[in-house]
């Protein structure tokens, strides 16, 4: 008898075996994916595609050293923001500035003072230490800036989700009320040798918070 | 005085009991078959006299014998054996099993008959050796591969789902035009019964036949040809499935009681690409396709959110092994009041997927009493059942992206995968008949039958979301009422030297009625208990009414010559309200014919063949369809729309009615489907009834299949139905049976059919004009009904290949215009190349070409039993051999749209040849989520797969405890086993299981895997 | 005893069973008589006046529907399951004033004229709807007229009158959108109908509206101002006349039509203050034709079936971020006066400002400077609903014909025919209303120009200006996808949907579609 039942187990645990040969496992990241060696300039260098118009602007401003301020945190804008942004400010393509060089001295004066709005001088903003109440800082153009999280939903349970990061800057002059205009962080907390970097949305954010 | 008679009594007693002794003695002895057990009922008769005796419970008979008697012993089912009997014998009569199962008594339409003088093409099937072994949700599973030219298919893994039955090939359009059914007849006991819901009143998806418990059924009748079937009319064109349940048998009250329990393990699953593999592949598709400026999902791109670094394996969640229990117990009797039969039945078999699972409760009387000395015979059944399937609430999908956290991952803890809610289907029948058979004279039988049947569908579903809780409330009710009325006389007198004859006349008059209340709500709490409610304040209710009747006048002679040579006719008429007026009653005439050859002197000694019949017949049955009302022109008041707003329905308050677009307007000759078959048979049983062969050739030529035809968008009608195609289906089918006994313990019956058939197209309206169906993808991906390719044959585009290069893209010589794509697309490097048939430039309907045929040519199934002293063994497998089939589940999982990025997991790449770069010789075009038409298209000849498997569909190992053990125990009959189901598929078809496919040839697994289980049973009998 | 008495009885029993079959013969006539319960067959459809009234309703819920979208429930070869609002795509999404900030691929290829490429726009394409309420208007036609028990005569006149305007209006709108038309006036006509010029469809809609106008009151007593004037008046059928003559290029019947209206009194323009009512609820005199939404009689619309889910964003519905949006340079450029000193009240009326930088689940505020935020991220916001962040119960109704549309169209018909002193005079009503200077420069070409720009600010977002611009032939001068001369092969209207070409050999489609997707 009980010959015969163990055969029967054997046949039902040798056929049955549920192979997971299906799930081709690709693993985790590693936790030091965050940490570029090198400084934000040279980070925002080795991503072209993402960031070319964005260092030939640092540049000519010659602001790479604010950029490369140590212990400073910078929103890096992407190539798609100050694409949207040309478009606006020289709307009829014929007296466009065909190359970036060619932007009137006005213009890139203020196009240098949007750059240090993406600047935190002298702290360090990492999500670790933010949470979804406002906190504030100041840029270094001295405008107020705001960072907060907000929680998406997971599988239908409201704000157990996923948290991003929002960077808002106040464009309003100081004794006017408050206007924050937002942009949400794509890719947080690349830490490189000067500071940390955080890489903006592209399509719905303008360059200088339009 | 009382000395006196006593005295005198005393004494003749010493006289008689001498001569007794020398001249007869009374003796007793016992009846067992060969395995020793007792023989019931068995008959021990004195040749040439009218000395008989029959054998009680134990088998044990007492008989008055004298010297040089001739006894005879037989019983139903054995050899009979002779014997003379000596004085000295210990008489213990061994009885040998009769394998010829010639005079078997075989159910047939409204009667029954000796398998000698069968002349239609019919097979019998014991269930009992099935449901020994085996445990599923409904019969139709267990007979999958056991009868030749029944093609059954489970398409989907979830328990209580519909398996697909077709005899002898198909015979209906089965793509958008369910309206004609080419499901079999189902009759129990004498009575059809519901099989099936037509969509307008289905309020459950359950298999509406899986209510009737298999361990109930005795045999099960298929009546395949037109002779055995035409007696059924207007419903039987498709085949008629005879069930008949199991009855007490005389002697000692069988009491069965069978439990068994299963473990459901988890087969092979879809492919998915897991953590970084996931991300690759997403990067790679936004790098090599994405437009300027359209960047990726932040899950994909920040990298260092903690909540999205996971590599979840959704399906090893979503899916683990469930229990399954069955448990039956059964008390039948018979005796000369008549026979009684009580049965019950609880099935609880847990789905693998989480939180689906189907159970069933049945309970089956049956009682028969024998009045006025067999003059008058009384049958009452009266059967409830109940099946519970539960299922998700909302649509559960089983692959979420695996960067998501598991519901086990701490990040998430407390949060719920299933929306809140629930989604119970449950349906409850009840069936009543009584039928009283009055034999007025000795051969002229009266029988009137009466039978009610009530199945009730409900469903509740509730589900809730989270954010906004709204909660969707739905309860519907769906309630079918059948009454069935039906008198048959029936003539049976023998004459002369061999001559019998049968003659039956009958009428039944039907009425079929269906009802549906659906009352959904849109509120934030459930409202609505599980009785429905009519409507509150914010709900909405719907409801329909449909009813068809049926009359019929039927009758059947059959007359038979000394059981050699046989001749039957049988002709039906039958009214339906289904039909228009101009055409309302329906003939179905049909004759048949058989000759016994092996009677004839010419094959007297061929003692190797002890049977042989040749049998034809030609008759004429038909197939009706659901809606009730469709000759009659319906107008539609409207349908609420998926908000439960009236938009469809008033305006401005004031409602009224439309036509229905859908069926076009009244059409008076609409009428129902006939199918001319042809069947010439024959019955073979070879070696002493070791070797049985039976062989059917047949042609079923189905004309005015029911086709919707489109109508032009200025008509503002859709369709409008005809009687359009005309269907031929050819096939043999062949079915062997050998049960070899080498030594007194070792015994080997095989079982082995096979059945070829081929379908074709051979007549359509307009001058056989091609019939496109419009599908819901398009006009360019309709079916095609073309005359000379099969039914659902495969009119896809052809494929050459990838176009590698710009200057592949041929540019039309005259107007410089290049290729048009599928669906008006711009044709680009990495695109399909379709072969431009009739080089109009331009890629469309009328460049497709047959590219395969999904209906099946061979299929069949194979059964060997083992038996070894108290083991047996016992395989059952079934194939299928040339099938054209598509891998749509993994075309539709390679088919991104812009936002693919992180709605579900991925396929994994490595395992398909992907066009990426032009060079690379792929399979798969490229896979552009932001082309303009997706390259993925299921019409693509190139996806075209062979669909044949063999399965190994369950394996059984028992063991039959033997008599001289059971002293000690209160049982006479203890059998235990251990059965592994859906064992082991051989296939070349790159889906997980060629099976889980639809008539139409397309992947319809859905997710829903065939699980396998394991079975541990035992079964006593007191 | 026992045998004779059997045959006896024998024979009583045969009798009485040969009976019951009799019994069951007989029944057999009426047995297989089955008719349906809760709905009717075509026979009994149109047997007395509530039959009638609700045909003519069921036409108009057809329309209503036609306008919406085809779905997958109307032919199952289209693309979607649910309805966006075409009556957006038809009549405004082409005119180049607008974007898709989440550049949504599909309205991009909408703006971009590539409707045959891409496969989603596939069932704007389709006119099917429109032709099932033309059929439904035929079968009223021919058979309401044979119904009497329970019908006040004038009544039937009004309905049969009222079908004959729904019918004409079919298919004026379908001309608008393919130019080229097929046109049935017969039920039940399954025959493969070919396309009617654009001038002929506009000739019979005039004609038909002629035959229709004598019956037709300009309010229905039994119902409310909002429901009559979401059913066929003869306000309604002047106004579809007088467009229709427009097409035409007969100024001065337009022009006479429109003065009926106008000598009528029925109408006047609603104040800024009551815009609330007009577009959100569609009770104001200035209502002259308008299809009926009303969440009180359940007739409303959730996520599918109206534009207003693509027009708003949260606090109203549930969308985070803008689908459909005029940029603010172009607001600036269609409201010179507002750019200019902010003075045009339309402004604030129409468009909105959202604080983004709030959450998504809560309500998010409105700020009060309407341009205050972005290029691209005003929200137009003409037609609004609760704030409930959800997309339930959307129910502002479909406008066709508004007073001031009427005004401004007899201005632009006075202008052409040099009566410029009257034409001032309608355009200056309109721009009063909107608070905005009177035109006072009596000269044709300038005039013309400005009654154009007019109806561009008085009209953004209602469904007009494409017909507008397509009627002048001037489209490519709006739209930078559609050149000159594409315009001129039919680029301004609509392709034919493949599935009109299914069993229809005499359909051919629009010459600049058959060369471009």
């Amino acid at each position: 008898m009980k010959l015969f039942l163990s055969l029967c187990c054997c046949i039902g645990i040798l056929l049955s075996g549920c192979d997971d040969a299906y799930y081709n496992d690709g693993g985790l990241l590693d936790n030091q994916i965050g940490v570029y060696e090198g400084t934000t300039m040279s980070y925002l260098e080795s991503q072209p595609a993402l960031f070319d118009t964005l260092t030939t602007l640092i540049k000519l401003n010659n602001m790479e050293e604010e950029v490369n301020r140590k212990g400073s945190t910078f929103f890096a804008p992407q190539n798609y923001s100050i694409y949207n942004y040309l478009l606006l400010k020289y709307p009829d393509p014929e007296n466009r500035p065909k190359t970036l060089e060619a932007i009137p001295a006005g213009d890139m004066a203020e196009m240098a003072g949007y750059i240090s709005d993406y600047i935190i001088p002298n702290e360090q903003i990492v999500r670790s230490d933010l949470s979804t109440v406002y906190s504030y800082s100041t840029t270094l153009s001295d405008k107020k800036a705001r960072f907060n999280l907000v929680r998406e939903d997971y599988l239908g349970n409201i704000n157990m989700g996923a948290a991003y990061m929002i960077y808002s800057v106040n464009l309003n002059p100081p004794a006017t009320p408050e206007f924050y205009s937002p942009a949400k962080v794509v890719v947080t907390d690349v830490a490189t040798t000067t500071g940390t970097v955080h890489v903006l949305i592209s399509d719905t954010h303008i360059f200088g918070f339009n | 005085m009382k000395a006196i008679v006593k005295g005198i009594y005393f004494l003749f007693w010493m006289m008689t009991i001498p001569v007794l002794l020398m001249a007869q003695g009374v003796k007793s002895g016992k009846v067992v078959d060969q395995q020793g057990n007792a023989i019931v009922g068995a008959t021990i008769k004195v040749k040439g006299t009218t000395r008989s005796a029959k054998t009680d419970d134990a088998g044990v008979f007492t008989l008055m014998l004298q010297q040089g008697d001739v006894i005879v012993t037989s019983s139903v089912g054995f050899k009979a054996t002779e014997r003379v009997y000596a004085a000295t014998d210990r008489l213990l009569i061994e009885l040998e099993e009769n394998q010829s199962r010639i005079d078997d008594v075989v159910v047939v339409g409204y009667g029954s008959q000796t398998r000698k003088e069968l002349t239609g093409a019919v097979s019998t099937l014991k269930m009992e050796e099935i449901t020994e072994n085996q445990v599923a949700e409904s019969f139709e599973s267990m007979m999958q591969g056991r009868v030749a030219g029944v093609n059954i298919q489970l398409n989907s893994g979830e328990p209580g789902a519909t398996p697909n039955v077709i005899i002898r090939g198909l015979a209906a359009v089965s793509r958008d035009d369910g309206s004609a059914i080419s499901e079999p007849l189902y009759v129990v006991d004498g009575v059809p019964i519901i099989s099936r819901t037509s969509d307008e009143f289905a309020v459950t998806s359950t298999n509406v036949l899986a209510d009737l418990n298999p361990s109930d059924i005795e045999e099960v009748t298929v009546l395949k040809d037109a002779y055995a079937a035409a007696i059924y009319g207007s419903r039987a064109a498709n085949g008629v499935i005879l069930i008949t349940t199991k009855k007490g048998k005389r002697g000692k009250p069988q009491i069965n009681i069978n439990s068994r329990t299963g473990i459901n393990f988890v087969p092979r699953l879809l492919d998915v690409a897991g953590g970084q593999k996931e991300r690759e592949q997403v990067a790679r598709l936004y790098e090599l396709y994405a437009p300027y400026g359209v960047a990726m999902p932040s899950m994909y791109t920040d990298v260092t959110n903690p909540f999205y670094n996971n590599s979840s394996d959704w399906q090893d969640y979503l899916y683990n092994t469930a229990v399954t229990q069955d448990y039956n117990a059964s008390v039948r009797g018979a005796g000369d009041f008549g026979q009684y039969s009580v049965s019950l039945g609880y099935l609880d078999s847990e789905g693998i997927l989480f939180n689906t699972g189907f159970k069933r409760y049945s309970t089956m009387t049956n009682t028969t009493f024998n009045a006025l000395n067999n003059a008058l015979v009384i049958n009452n059944t009266l059967a409830l059942s109940r099946t519970d399937q539960t299922r998700n609430p909302g649509n559960l999908s089983t692959n979420f992206s695996s960067l998501m956290p598991l519901p086990t991952n701490p990040m998430v803890a407390g949060t719920e995968v299933y929306g809140l809610g629930k989604n119970a289907n449950v349906n409850d029948r009840i069936r009543f008949s009584s039928d009283v058979s009055w034999k007025i004279v000795n051969d002229l039988m009266y029988k009137v039958s009466l039978s009610l049947e009530y199945t009730r569908a409900m469903r509740d579903a509730f589900s809730q979301s989270r954010r906004t809780l709204w909660g969707t409330n739905e309860s519907g009710v769906g309630e079918n009422r059948n009454l069935l009325f039906q008198n048959t006389l029936n003539y049976t007198p023998r004459f002369g030297d061999g001559h019998s004859l049968s003659i039956l006349v009958g009428q039944s008059a039907e009425k079929m009625e269906s009802k549906v209340t659906n009352v959904s709500s849109v509120a934030s709490a459930p409202l609505l208990s599980t009785s429905v409610k009519w409507p509150g304040e914010n709900d909405i209710g719907t409801s329909n009414y449909g009813a068809n009747t049926l009359l019929s006048y039927f009758s059947r002679v059959d007359y038979s010559f000394q059981q050699k040579y046989l001749l039957g006719a049988s002709i039906r008429t039958d009214g339906s309200s289904k039909f228009g007026q101009a055409n309302r009653w329906g003939l179905f005439p049909s004759v048949s014919a058989g000759w016994n050859f092996n009677k004839e002197s010419l094959f007297a000694d061929w003692e190797w063949l002890n049977n042989g019949k040749i049998r034809g017949s030609y008759g004429l049955s038909g197939t009706t369809w659901d809606e009730n009302y469709l000759a009659l022109g319906l107008m539609d008041g409207g349908s609420l729309d998926r908000y439960q707003s009236l938009l469809e329905i008033t305006y401005g308050g004031i409602g009224g009615f439309t036509p229905t677009w859908y069926n076009g307007f009244k059409n008076e000759d609409l009428t129902w489907v006939k199918s001319q078959m042809g069947n010439i048979g024959l019955d073979l049983s070879l070696f002493n009834n070791k070797v049985e062969v039976v062989v059917d050739v047949y042609e079923k030529l189905t004309k005015g299949l029911l086709l919707t035809t489109a109508l032009p968008t200025t008509s503002g009608y859709n369709e409008v139905y005809r009687n359009a195609a005309d269907v031929l289906n050819r096939g043999v089918e062949f079915t062997l049976n050998t049960n070899l006994k080498s030594t007194r313990d070792f015994s080997w019956n095989m079982g082995l059919n096979f059945a070829y058939n081929k379908n074709r197209v051979v007549a359509l309206p307009d001058g056989n004009a091609d019939i496109i169906k419009i599908s819901t993808s398009g006009q360019d991906f309709g079916s095609i009904v073309r005359s000379g390719a099969p039914l659902n044959g495969f009119f896809f585009y052809e494929s050459q290949g990838i176009y590698q290069s710009e200057h592949e893209i041929p540019v039309d010589a005259k107007t410089g215009r290049r290729l048009v794509g599928l669906q008006n697309k711009k044709l680009a490097v990495g695109d399909r190349n379709f072969k431009d048939q009739n080089d109009d430039f331009i890629i469309d309907v009328d460049d497709r070409v047959l590219a395969g045929d999904p209906n099946p040519k061979w299929t069949g199934g194979w059964t060997n039993d083992f038996y070894y002293k108290g083991f047996s063994v016992n395989l059952v497998s079934t194939f299928v051999i040339g099938r054209d089939i598509v891998n749509t589940e993994l075309l539709d999982r390679l088919r991104f749209g812009k936002d693919f990025a992180g709605t579900s997991s991925m396929p994994d790449f490595d395992r398909y040849s992907i066009w990426e770069k032009s060079g690379d010789q792929a399979r798969y075009p490229t896979l552009n989520p932001w082309n303009d038409a997706s390259q993925i298209v299921n019409y693509d000849s190139e996806y075209v797969e062979d669909g044949s498997y063999f399965k190994i569909k369950s394996a059984t190992l028992a063991y039959t405890v033997p008599k001289l053990l059971l002293k000690r125990i209160p049982f006479d009959r203890v059998r235990v086993y251990c059965t592994v189901d859906n064992l082991v598929t051989f296939q070349n078809y790159s889906g997980p299981d060629a099976e889980l496919v639809t008539p139409d040839g397309f992947d319809n697994s859905g997710g829903y895997p065939m699980r396998r289980m394991v079975l541990f049973g035992l079964s006593l009998g007191l | 005893m026992y045998t004779n008495s059997n045959t006896g009885m024998k024979n009583n029993i045969l009798l009485a069973a040969l009976a019951v079959l009799i019994l069951t013969l007989s029944s057999c006539k009426d047995w297989l008589d089955e008719l349906p319960i809760n709905t009717v067959t075509e026979d009994q459809a149109w047997q007395n006046a509530s039959d009638a009234e609700g045909a003519v309703a069921a036409a108009f819920s057809i329309f209503r529907r036609g306008l919406s979208g085809l779905t997958k429930d109307d032919t199952p070869s289209t693309t979607r399951a649910g309805s966006w609002g075409d009556y957006y795509f038809w009549g405004d999404a082409r005119s180049g004033d607008w974007i898709t900030p989440n550049n949504d691929g599909d309205w991009q290829a909408g703006f971009e004229n590539r409707l045959i490429a891409r496969t989603q726009l596939e069932p704007m394409t389709n006119w099917r709807l429109f032709y099932r309420a033309i059929e439904q208007c035929n079968l009223v036609l021919e058979r309401v007229p044979e119904i009497n028990d329970g019908f006040a005569e004038n009544r039937k006149a009004e309905l049969l009158a009222e079908t004959r305007f729904l019918r004409a209006m079919s298919h004026f709108y379908a001309a608008r959108i393919w130019g080229d038309v097929p046109v049935n006036l017969q039920a039940r006509n399954v025959e493969p109908l070919g396309r009617e010029p654009l001038n002929e469809v506009m000739k019979m809609v005039a004609d038909e509206v002629e035959i229709a106008l004598p019956d037709l009151p300009w309010e229905y007593e039994d119902m409310t101002r909002k429901l009559s004037m979401s059913r066929g008046t003869k306000g309604a059928a002047l106004a579809l006349q007088a467009h229709a003559y427009m097409w035409l290029n007969e100024y001065e019947l337009a022009s006479d039509k429109l003065q009926l209206i106008i000598g009528s009194e029925k109408f006047d323009l609603a104040p800024i203050s009551e815009f609330r009512n007009l577009f959100d609820k569609g009770e104001s005199n200035e209502v002259v034709f308008q299809l009926y939404y009303d969440n009180q009689f359940g007739e409303f619309s959730d996520y599918y079936g109206h534009i207003l889910t693509y027009y708003l964003t949260n606090p109203y519905t549930d969308r985070s971020n803008l689908s459909l949006a005029v940029p603010k340079s172009k607001i600036l450029e269609i409201f010179p006066d507002y750019a200019r000193d902010g003075s045009d009240k339309r402004v604030a009326e129409f468009f909105q400002s959202i604080d983004f930088s709030g959450s998504a689940s809560e309500l998010r505020p409105i700020f009060d400077d309407p341009l205050q935020n972005g290029e691209r991220q005003i929200m137009f916001a003409k037609f609004r609903k609760v704030k409930d962040r959800s997309y339930n119960r959307m129910d502002s109704p479909v406008p066709i014909f508004r007073y001031a549309d009427l005004l401004l169209l007899k201005a632009e018909a006075d202008a052409r025919l040099n009566r410029l002193g009257d034409a001032i005079t309608y355009l200056n009503l309109v721009r009063e209303r909107a608070d905005i200077p009177r035109f006072t420069r009596e000269d044709q070409p300038l005039l013309i120009e400005e009654i154009l720009a007019e109806r561009r600010r008085e009209l953004i977002g209602e469904y007009h200006r494409v017909y507008d611009l397509v009627r002048l032939g001037r489209l490519h001068e709006f739209n930078p996808f559609v050149s000159e001369q594409a315009e001129k092969d039919g680029a301004g209207f609509f392709p034919v949907s493949d599935e009109a070409f299914a069993n229809n050999p005499n359909m051919e489609q629009t010459y600049y579609w058959q060369f471009n997707q």
